[in-house]
């Protein structure tokens, strides 16, 4: 067996379940349980791909979600391959493909480390100075010049096909959710638990137990238990209780308002294809509704910013005892530690305990802790006080370290020494995890101990426990979660009793005695030091101190100028060293430079996932009437309308959408037309005090209108402008039947409740909305009395009895309808109303009927064209919400005498008095083949003049009407209504503006023969 | 998304709800006799508080009723819930200093994502 | 007048549907139509004696619902209610409500085409409802008699649990939805169970929307 970095009998992989992969098409061996970090390096790879910018070879450097830029691209199917994924936290399976990112044509030989030899030329802001800014790269304008940059930058590719697989959101509310199941997690978790609360559990890797399956198994026992049996114990502890649900493999991402909290669970990527359940989705978001939520998610390492820092090779110390101790890998051979506090021993004591070889503690400080260092000693490791390295050698893998001992001011000293090593471990010291919590908005307080940033002052309702808090001692940790736990059951008023605490015995280094040092000196020039902050977006730390010389004060812009913590790992390992090099660049400390925004989400999150079920088919309901299985078998054309899809034409077989228009519009007024007109909004309005309420609502006067009788009605905002319009009914004094647009009904209601509600809480007025409870069906033409007199009982159709702007209540085969005698077309019309259930059935009727007389469906675009003959307004077509009555030429609607309506006082203001305002006119071009575009604008002249261009209007509607034989327009021209008989122009992009002249729009009347 | 407390039907996501605008705007009942500029400042003009807020909203998806909320602009907290003909409760909070100002915590900008040295001290 | 029609043919919204479960009965899902639905708009004070005459139901608390074997009335908010009751019986109780109402400030309307009931049963039913709705419906949030108008993904609708969790076969949800969201509520129900074996329901399309 190859791997030759495991250690014998180290790690909580399973050795008994050998599972290979792949890695840019060659096989790696691992086991079940390695990730593809902990594979590659057990296999002696530690290169995994090339950075942004400068594609520099780029190693792994962490061990888990807090890696900067070790990532792969997953599979190679462009449907479902997924791109930029962490080799830390993917767990191997058979049948993985893993790819090198961002390098070509491979990972080792690189087209574009170019950028790299010239790397002295790219400093911060380079691409702002040279394509924007600088007048000397004028001619090289970013536009020409982006889609280049942009395709030699970029990490993974983008999948090219629709993404074949399925998520889904669910949401949750619960007691308490802990977030982490490291020592701090689960007591929290179990202590939570024992109150009878719902506890959710989230860890975001394969495994509970976090920085305990780090430790050394023989270093540490907890109430004389070793870690791995502890956690088994807690989480057997766990599921005992009904009310707790623990989800591994799940990152929260989000911590929004009011302690919800968005999860994402990889619920199949870890799998091998054969054991993903194809009834699961790929990854589900948990919306999570928490009473109180307990912050456990641990500190992040933070590397020492030196020269030549970014070579692979180089690791964060505690990412290099986790390899050992968890994984059972040594991912070097000779391993030299490079650190500023006690916390690094550890990882030399570990590997000596493992059996490997160190190279020796480089350590920038000067006292050292003297047990520590007597057992160092003792394990035969060279220790070098007061030193630093200050630069490394290796191409592809480092293979050796200079340092050089500093003096009292920290300066290098001396000459450089080579110290031969293959992996270098360091530490700047921890930052506790704060992510969530100044994602909560709680706020930061600077700890000098720690050199960083921790939970200060709660917003939410959340406490942090354990090295997130800055508390690094296991027992200290255990006590902290297990007095959150009890504290947040308690706070979601469950009652419980505190436990003893089991005690902690452990050899483990736990002090830090930490010293700063943001830039670990190199001893030469600044623009020859590659000391790398953000090893993603390659920032050095020279480009940040040019930031700040060219006056980058804010931490905000200063990131967004360098681009630092700006990748997809967003600055976790990185920020806090930025902040300190700025604050030493400004002569300040580091709390007062500040910390640039934690934002969602904490990690990348596939956006199918936010997506979630919710697409495809089930992207938004479409809503259809009782009538919608016709219009399909007919294959009608639809149109959404709303969230209604509308019958919008029939076309007959190989008929044309035209010419079915113009023969259903033709036939609607030459023998029969029906039209579904289910979707109108209809709203039952009942109360002493109905009329009064219509009169305020309604722009023209309800007072007289009988029972039987209907009237149309224009709405306004208070704003003047129309809003809605409709028909409504009077079925009794205190009863009314109103009908709204389509689109209106819901803002309608809304708005009649609005004023119900809180202006005239002293009107005795209900309403109710009735608009799925009826099926309409429109009849209409001169055969419109005939066949609805063979299908309708009950009625006498006669106009003498059943005039204009009427109703009736009749049956339909036993069945009660209510027949209304209106018109959108201009025609004899009858809408009949049934309750919807029997829509389908009361249809195909009317169809059956109405056969012998050439009844024709017609869908809304003959219907638009039909009441545009008549000159009836669409609100929303002819009204954009700048539109009033006046505007519309409709004054007629509108009753000033009656006393105050919604938006009357608006109608004498100042602007909408004006006599230059836009009037709703017709327009008949002088060529009547020509339908012109609707929106386009209107001008006073043959020829478009040079810009600005005057401009009168534009048009509203337009078609080619079949009954008239020539086109017809409306729009809304300037004095409009003053200007009958004139010519305009309509303009047209590319094409010279066609004249037409302007009419009243009701084009049946007399417009259409004194235009000719 | 917020949690907002219904007065008729309790705790309920904020999807279920729909805002409907600055609180306590009485529509005038003598318009005719108001000048265009008084009845512009009823139509258009609006607040827009960064701080403590009343504001209306409707339960669309539930009651449909409409209330009244105090909210702070600048965090999203919810002061008080109180149905529409009724005062505003006083609010004791922690409200930003306007034009400029900050609330101590929540709002997540800048000047209040990092203790103060006062602060410090207090806690 | 001679009228000559074909006998009426009721159709439900999810008439082209039949009822899915999930193996081990962990699901069933059906539609149950035609109930008679009842919108009572008014104080409750005013409304409670003609509906206790008509129904024998006392009115509900908020939030909450009253039934007994043929009727089921709603809150849904301090002057509305939703009475349900046996199929095609909208008629006499329209008659009834309106005689026993007559001159007061109420309003009665006939609702039941406007909407359908989902009815959603068994172990998964509350699971299922979470893929949708952000209301708790942990058993300790949600209970019996427990009504909500909300909203399930896109579609609005009225949930009710009218069976205990405790009864055999799990407990029993009712979701009234109005006509035109049915099958897209129905399909994301089903669509939602997929992890519990349920087979999937897809949308109904097929729209040409191209001219």
């Amino acid at each position: 067996m190859s791997q030759p970095y495991r250690i014998p009998g180290r790690g909580l992989i399973n050795r008994d379940r050998s599972v290979s992969f792949t890695f840019d098409g060659r096989e790696i061996p691992g086991y079940e349980g390695d990730t593809i970090a902990s594979a590659l390096l057990a296999n002696g790879e530690i290169m995994v791909g090339r950075s942004f910018k400068y594609h520099r070879p780029r190693g792994i450097v962490g061990a888990g979600g807090d890696d900067p830029a070790a990532m792969v691209q997953i599979g190679s199917d462009p449907a479902s391959t997924d791109p930029n994924v962490m080799v830390t936290t993917r767990e191997i399976h058979a049948g993985l493909e893993a790819r090198s990112q961002n390098c070509w044509p491979s990972l080792k030989h690189d087209v574009g480390v170019l950028n790299d030899v010239f790397m002295r030329f790219f400093p911060a802001g380079f691409y702002y100075k040279t394509f924007m800014g600088s007048d000397r790269f004028r001619w090289l304008n970013w536009m020409t010049f982006e889609p280049f940059i942009r395709r030699a930058a970029g990490l993974g590719k983008s999948p090219t096909k629709p993404d074949p697989d399925s998520y889904e959101s669910v949401n949750r509310h619960c007691d308490v959710l802990v977030i982490g199941a490291g020592p701090a997690g689960l007591a929290a978790a179990a202590n939570a638990a024992r109150s009878g609360a719902r506890v959710i559990l989230v860890e975001e890797t394969d495994r509970l137990g976090g920085s305990l399956n780090a430790t050394d198994p023989d270093g540490t026992t907890i109430g004389g238990k070793a870690p791995a049996d502890w956690i088994a114990d807690q989480t057997a502890k766990l599921a005992e209780h009904p009310e707790v649900t623990v989800l591994t493999q799940t990152t929260a991402f989000g911590y929004y308002a009011m302690n919800f909290v968005g999860l994402i669970e990889r619920v199949k990527d870890h799998l091998p294809e054969h054991r993903r359940d194809r009834r699961q989705p790929r990854q589900r978001v948990w919306r999570v509704r928490a009473k109180q939520v307990v912050l456990a998610t641990g500190a992040i390492e933070r590397p020492l910013v030196f020269n030549e820092n970014d070579r692979p090779g180089i690791m964060l110390a505690g990412a290099v005892r986790t390899f050992l101790n968890r994984y059972g890998v040594l991912a070097g051979k000779r391993v030299l530690i490079f650190t500023n506090n006690d916390s690094a021993w550890q990882t030399a004591f570990d590997i000596r305990a493992a059996g490997g070889e160190v190279a020796g503690i480089v350590d920038l400080r000067r006292e050292l802790n003297e047990a520590m260092a007597l057992r160092a000693l003792k394990a035969g490791i060279a220790v070098y006080p007061r030193t630093a390295i200050v630069g490394t050698h290796g191409r592809h893998r480092i293979d050796s370290a200079f340092v050089s001992s500093l003096d009292d001011n920290g300066n290098v000293r001396g000459s450089r020494s080579r110290i031969e090593c293959d992996l270098i471990a360091v530490s700047g010291g921890w930052n506790p995890n704060v992510a969530l919590f100044a994602q909560s908005r709680g706020k930061l307080k600077w700890d000098e101990e720690l050199a960083s940033f921790r939970p200060g002052l709660s917003w939410q309702q959340e406490r942090s426990a354990g090295a997130c808090n800055g508390t690094l001692e296991l027992q200290e940790v255990l006590a902290e979660g297990s007095k959150a736990g009890l504290e947040a059951a308690r706070a979601a008023d469950f009652t419980v009793r505190a436990i003893r605490q089991p005690e902690v015995r452990t050899d483990a280094v736990e002090t830090l005695n930490l010293v700063p040092v943001w830039q670990v000196p190199s001893g030469l020039p600044r623009e020859k030091t590659k000391a790398f902050v953000d090893l993603q977006d390659d920032v050095k730390a020279s480009d940040l101190q040019l930031a700040t010389e060219e006056g980058y004060d804010s931490v905000e812009h200063t990131k967004r100028y360098t681009t630092q913590g700006m990748g997809t790992d967003q600055g976790k390992i990185s920020n806090v060293n930025a902040f300190g090099i700025m604050a030493e660049a400004r002569g300040i400390t580091v709390p007062e430079v500040g910390t640039t925004t934690f934002r969602q989400p904490y990690r990348p999150v596939t956006i199918g996932a936010l997506g979630g079920q919710h697409v495809g088919a089930h992207f938004m309901p479409r809503r259809g009437t009782p009538m919608h299985a016709w219009h399909l078998e007919q294959k009608a054309i639809f149109e959404p309308v709303g969230d209604w899809l509308r019958a919008r034409a029939y076309p007959k077989p190989g008929e044309s959408f035209h010419d079915a228009v113009q023969r259903e519009a033709k036939a609607a007024r030459t023998t029969a037309g029906i039209l579904d007109a289910t979707t109108l909004g209809k709203i039952d309005i009942r109360g002493k005090d109905a009329r009064t309420f219509l009169n305020r609502v309604y722009t023209n006067a309800w007072s007289k209108l009988a029972p039987g009788r209907c009237r149309y009605g224009l709405m306004l905002g208070e704003d003047g402008m129309v809003s809605d319009d409709g028909v409504t009914a009077c079925i009794a004094d205190d009863h009314f039947h109103m009908t709204t647009t389509t689109g209106g009904a819901a803002s309608v209601l809304q708005k009649l409740e609005d004023y119900l509600q809180t202006e005239w809480p002293d009107l005795d007025v209900w309403l109710t909305t009735v608009t799925e409870q009826w099926a309409v069906a429109a009849v209409c033409g001169p055969k419109a009395e005939e066949i609805v007199a063979s299908v309708v009982e009950g009625i006498d159709l006669d106009p003498e009895e059943f005039p204009f702007m009427t109703w009736q209540d009749g049956t339909v085969g036993g069945i009660p309808v209510r027949v209304f005698r209106v018109s959108f077309t201009g025609e004899t019309s009858y809408e009949i109303n049934i309750p919807a259930t029997y829509g389908r059935w009361l249809w195909e009727e009317l169809i059956a009927a109405g056969k012998p007389h050439g009844l024709t469906p017609y869908g809304t675009e003959a219907m638009h064209l039909l009441r545009a003959e008549k000159g009836f307004i669409i609100v929303g077509q002819e009204t954009d919400g700048t539109v009033t009555p006046g505007d519309l030429r409709m004054d007629w609607a509108v009753a000033k005498k009656k006393g105050d309506f919604i938006g009357k006082r608006s109608l004498s203001r100042s602007d909408t008095v004006r006599d230059d305002r836009k009037q709703l006119v017709g327009l008949l071009t002088v060529d009547g083949d020509h339908v012109p575009m609707e929106g386009a604008q209107i001008i006073g002249t043959p020829e478009e003049p040079a810009p600005p261009v005057p401009m009168l209007g534009h048009v509203t509607s337009a078609y080619f009407s079949p009954n008239l034989g020539r086109s017809i327009a409306m729009a809304m021209v300037k004095r409009g209504g003053q200007r009958m008989g004139e010519t305009v122009w309509i303009a047209r992009l590319g094409d010279k503006p066609v004249p037409a002249k302007i009419v009243h729009y009701d084009f049946l009347g007399d417009a259409v023969g004194e235009a000719a | 998304m917020f949690v907002i407390d219904c007065p008729n039907c309790g705790a309920r996501d904020q999807s279920e709800f729909t805002y409907a605008g600055e609180a306590h705007i009485a529509r005038p009942t003598d318009s005719e006799n108001m000048t265009d500029a008084e009845w512009a400042e009823f139509v258009f003009m609006r607040t827009n508080t960064k701080g403590l807020f009343a504001e209306r909203w409707w339960h669309a998806t539930g009651c449909r009723k409409f209330f009244n909320m105090l909210r702070n602009t600048a965090t999203d907290e919810i002061h008080a819930v109180y149905r529409i003909g009724e005062k505003p409760p006083k609010v004791t909070a922690d409200l930003p200093a306007t034009p400029a100002g900050e609330a101590s915590i929540g709002s997540g900008n800048d000047a209040v994502k990092i203790m103060t040295r006062d602060e410090e001290a207090a806690s | 007048m001679n009228a000559t029609v074909t006998a009426p043919v009721r159709r439900s919204p999810l008439a082209h549907r039949s009822a899915m479960s999930a193996p081990d009965d962990l699901l069933h899902l059906s539609e149950r139509a035609f109930d008679a639905k009842i919108v009572l708009r008014g104080l409750p004070e005013v409304l409670a004696p003609a509906i206790e005459k008509v129904t024998g139901l006392a009115m509900p608390e908020a939030t909450r619902s009253t039934a007994n074997d043929a009727h089921r009335l709603l809150w849904q908010s301090p002057d509305e209610f939703l009475l349900l009751g046996p199929v095609d019986g909208e008629p006499e109780l329209m008659t009834a409500l309106t005689a026993e109402l007559d001159g007061r400030h109420v309003q009665i309307v006939n609702v039941t085409d406007y909407h359908t009931t989902l009815v959603l049963s068994g172990p998964k039913a509350r699971e299922t409802l979470m893929t949708l709705s952000t209301l708790d419906l942990h058993p300790r949030g949600f209970t019996v008699d427990q009504v909500a108008g909300t909203t399930f993904g896109h579609a609005l609708g009225w949930l009710v649990q009218t069976g205990d969790d405790a009864a055999e076969g799990g407990p029993v949800f009712e979701v009234l939805v109005r006509w035109s969201h049915a099958d897209y509520l129905f399909c994301e129900l089903t669509h939602g169970a997929r992890a519990f074996g349920m087979p999937e329901a897809r949308p109904v399309s097929g729209e040409l929307m191209e001219i």
